[in-house]
């Protein structure tokens, strides 16, 4: 997988190996690990009964974390209608346009929200050694790794 | 003309000497916001220079926590709600 940036002020991913796809694909599931309305609710939690949050605040927080998703599940499938994924080399592109960059980036905030969440990986430039995790929470760091790095490049080409 | 029937928001009543006091607005620390991302939602939501979003970050990185905003209870709410839009925990605090 390859990053570039576009003429219009986007990106572009450029899709190299099947396992590229899996990897784009994975973002909607770790988001909305354990029910989409559990980030709105966590970040609510401290807010008192005053605040009305719990009945008028999460109910939008819900609806505009599922549109950020949707945006990415959109885009992911755009990319792939346009190539044979039968194929074994199933190349192809997802462009991230600078207009849905906010959207991607709060996308890959959430699935990391709930994947730390999960798994309680702390500050991950504090963790050394990965084989003392589980198969299932190495594979949980590594994407967590992938798209934090995303948001990076989000953050430092994209958006303003 | 046809009457027309608007919604009735219910809204609990603020007790006045709720909205009169002073509120703070507390951005949270947590192992997943980037730091550069902190420094510019505060910059977004606060209209805050990147001088001072990035100082406030820095606090909120060191010390666990940061007092971002204080004033009136219902444009501290506002602000708690555009954070949380950002997905940065945030909370009211009443000023001392």
């Amino acid at each position: 997988m390859r990053l570039m940036p576009t003429l219009e002020g986007g990106m572009r991913i450029e899709i190299e190996t099947p396992t590229d796809w899996l990897v784009l694909e994975q973002i909607a599931p770790d988001a909305l690990d354990g029910g989409n309305d559990r980030l709105p609710q966590r970040l609510g939690a401290l807010m008192d009964e005053q605040s009305d949050w719990e009945g008028v605040v999460i109910p939008e927080l819900k609806s505009f974390f599922t549109g950020q998703i949707s945006c990415v599940v959109e885009g992911v499938k755009r990319g792939q209608e346009a190539v044979d994924l039968g194929k074994e080399e199933a190349s192809g592109e997802v462009f991230i346009t600078k207009e849905d960059a906010d959207n991607w980036y709060g996308a890959l905030n959430q699935a990391r929200l709930a994947l730390e969440a999960r798994y309680k990986f702390g500050q991950s430039e504090e963790i050394e050694d990965l084989e003392e995790f589980g198969d299932d929470k190495r594979s949980a760091f590594v994407r967590n790794r992938f798209y934090s790095a995303l948001q990076g490049v989000l953050l430092e080409y994209v958006i303003d | 003309m046809v009457p027309i029937d608007f919604p009735i928001i219910k809204k609990k009543a603020k007790q006045s000497t709720e909205l009169d006091s002073s509120w703070n607005v507390v951005v949270f620390d947590d192992p997943v916001n980037l730091m550069e991302y902190v420094s510019k939602v505060l910059q977004k939501v606060f209209g805050y220079s990147k001088a001072k979003a990035e100082d406030l970050m820095m606090t909120v990185h060191g010390t666990g926590k940061a007092l971002v905003w204080s004033g009136a209870r219902e444009r501290a709410e506002l602000y708690v709600q555009q954070l949380h839009q950002y997905q940065l925990q945030a909370s009211l605090e009443k000023a001392e």
